[in-house]
């Protein structure tokens, strides 16, 4: 930007003079030819960098327009630099400076000292400007600074009320939770006694009056100790999984091997009797709580020899497959474990129906169940961070698939990402 | 020679398929039931010179329960060495170790079925109840 220099004198010839000296120094000038009219332009435009002025004019004379000046604030930025042929003596001088100004220049002008002076001034006023602008901008920054500030306590508070809510919820669904698992555990509990001594009555009443009762009679008590057998197992089965609900989340490295040697111990009778072939192929060892991975195994081991066809004797493969990663949502490595059999299968639609609590899809005289056992096995595999889900087809096998993951954090995750099945 | 069996129990169904079950497996045995805790603490205070071969012993029992029966036994001179046998429906493992802890010679979880319990109980006859004398036996604590 060009700067600005006023030019104020009663003479046109000096006006032309100190422009035609000024003039390859690339200012902008803008003349007054009176005080007056130096005034009026003040008053449109203050944006100068520097006045120089006459002082000895018609009317107002330089002092008293430097004067007039300098009452308005804007301006009082702008130096003036007096141009006399007077030579003043001290006090004269000193009036000039008392009203604001800077520097006199005495006529005869001296070209080279005129030029001097006006740039001394010029570049005060370049560097003052450049200042003024970083100060503006620094001022602009700042408040933007202040902003972001309060924009992020605020948003910092927000968060923190947020988080706060969201502890509270979590403490009272934990609570509740706790309540609820208590509260299944004692009922369960209390619920069983009456059964046991409705199941020893009727066990005594078979035995003992066996001569005296008819072939109804029998039946009834027959019947009777069914009906306590069963609910007696779907118990024990709501038992187990809220004791599974409580079991804490401690994780170690497990061989799931040895967990399966252990299952298969406790099936055996089951295996024997329906003449069961288990192949166990090597499995690896993975981040589990052991004391979950028995019951997992042994409901899906258990299911398997239940449901397998009556004339074909039930094969049951396990086998691992190693780091896959599973579900497009995650890139957490996996190991999938194929629980497989050559049972009575069922229909693919059913396939995630059957994880739910208290569904079955036969009636209790054809299979024995309580619809428990797959919902024991979903909920613990999700306490892994892991997944469940199965392939069937009906007359030809089922295979269950869990995945569980390889790393111990993952493992170890709040929640899972997502608690879909990965088929 | 014919043993003399103790069962502190409140449940009176409990006593009575007891009762059975034990005249079912040995004629010549004798049998004392008491009704919770306390009565049986009071009933050892008049039979300290007839004390019984085993105690079957409730944990859940008003007045005075299980395991302080259980530990008041284990403090008295004259019946610390009594076998005592726990009788209770609970399965917990906390239930099992403090029975352990506190000195009881096995645990016994009330059966389902008749059948069941007459087989624990002959079980529990047929110890070799010198074998517990001194020392419980961890690997055999739990019974049926």
């Amino acid at each position: 930007m060009q700067p600005k220099i006023l030019l104020v004198d009663d003479r046109e010839d000096n006006l032309m003079s100190i422009e035609a000296i000024l003039s390859m120094d690339g200012y902008r000038f803008v003349r007054a030819t009176s005080g007056r009219q130096a005034l009026k332009v003040l008053l449109q435009e203050w944006d100068f960098a520097l006045i120089l002025m006459d002082v000895k004019m018609p009317n107002l004379n330089g002092f008293e327009t430097a004067a007039l000046i300098y009452e308005r604030e804007k301006l009082r930025q702008i130096p003036i630099i007096f141009i006399t042929a007077h030579t003043y003596g001290e006090d004269q001088i000193f009036r000039g400076y008392q009203t604001g100004a800077v520097d006199y220049i005495y006529k005869p002008i001296n070209p080279g000292l005129l030029r001097a002076k006006v740039s001394v001034f010029i570049e005060l006023y370049k560097k003052n400007a450049t200042l003024m602008q970083q100060e503006q901008k620094l001022i602009v920054i700042n408040k933007n600074l202040e902003n972001e500030i309060n924009e992020r306590k605020l948003s910092e508070e927000k968060v923190r009320a947020l988080n706060l809510e969201l502890l509270k919820t979590i403490d009272h669904l934990e609570a509740t939770n706790k309540e609820l698992d208590r509260f299944a555990f004692m009922a369960s509990h209390d619920l069983q006694e009456p059964l046991r001594k409705i199941r020893l009555f009727s066990d005594r009443l078979a035995a003992t009056y066996n001569n005296v009762l008819d072939e109804s009679g029998k039946m009834f008590v027959g019947r009777i100790q069914n009906s306590a057998e069963r609910m007696q197992a779907l118990i024990r089965d709501i038992l187990t999984f809220s004791k599974v609900a409580a079991e804490k989340k401690i994780f170690t490295k497990s061989d799931l091997n040895a967990i399966l040697q252990d299952v298969l111990l406790q099936i055996e009778d089951v295996a024997k009797e329906k003449k069961a072939d288990i192949i166990i192929e090597d499995l690896p060892s993975l981040y589990v709580n052991p004391a979950l991975m028995q019951p997992l195994f042994y409901n899906l081991l258990t299911n398997a020899l239940k449901y397998a066809r009556k004339d074909v004797p039930p094969v049951v493969r396990i086998r691992a497959e190693g780091k896959i990663a599973a579900n497009g949502a995650t890139t957490a490595n996996y190991c999938r474990i194929f629980v497989e059999d050559n049972g009575i299968g069922f229909e693919q639609q059913y396939a995630e129906q059957i994880f739910s609590m208290f569904t079955r899809l036969h009636g209790n005289s054809e299979y024995e169940g309580t619809g428990i056992g797959l919902a024991l096995c979903k909920k613990i595999v999700e306490d892994h961070n892991g997944f469940i889900s199965a392939r069937s087809k009906v007359n030809e096998g089922s295979t269950f698939i869990v995945s569980l993951p390889l790393d111990l954090n993952q493992v170890q995750a709040i929640k899972p990402a997502a608690a879909e099945s990965a088929v | 020679m014919a043993r003399y069996i103790l069962l502190a129990d409140d449940d009176k169904d409990d006593r009575f398929f007891f009762q059975q079950a034990i005249s079912q497996i040995d004629k010549e045995a004798r049998l004392t039931t008491v009704n919770d805790g306390e009565k049986l603490m009071l009933w050892f205070l008049d039979n300290m010179d007839n004390l019984p071969d085993i105690l079957f012993l409730d944990l859940n029992m008003p007045r005075l329960n299980g395991f302080t029966c259980l530990e008041q036994i284990r403090q008295n001179r004259k019946l610390s060495h009594l076998f005592v046998a726990i009788y209770s429906t609970s399965t917990s493992p906390q239930d099992i170790k403090e029975a352990f802890d506190k000195g009881a010679n096995i645990f016994i979880n009330k059966p389902n079925s008749f059948e069941d319990l007459r087989n624990v109980i002959r079980k529990v006859l047929d110890l070799d109840l010198a074998e517990y004398a001194d020392h419980v036996q961890p690997d055999k604590f739990v019974l049926g």
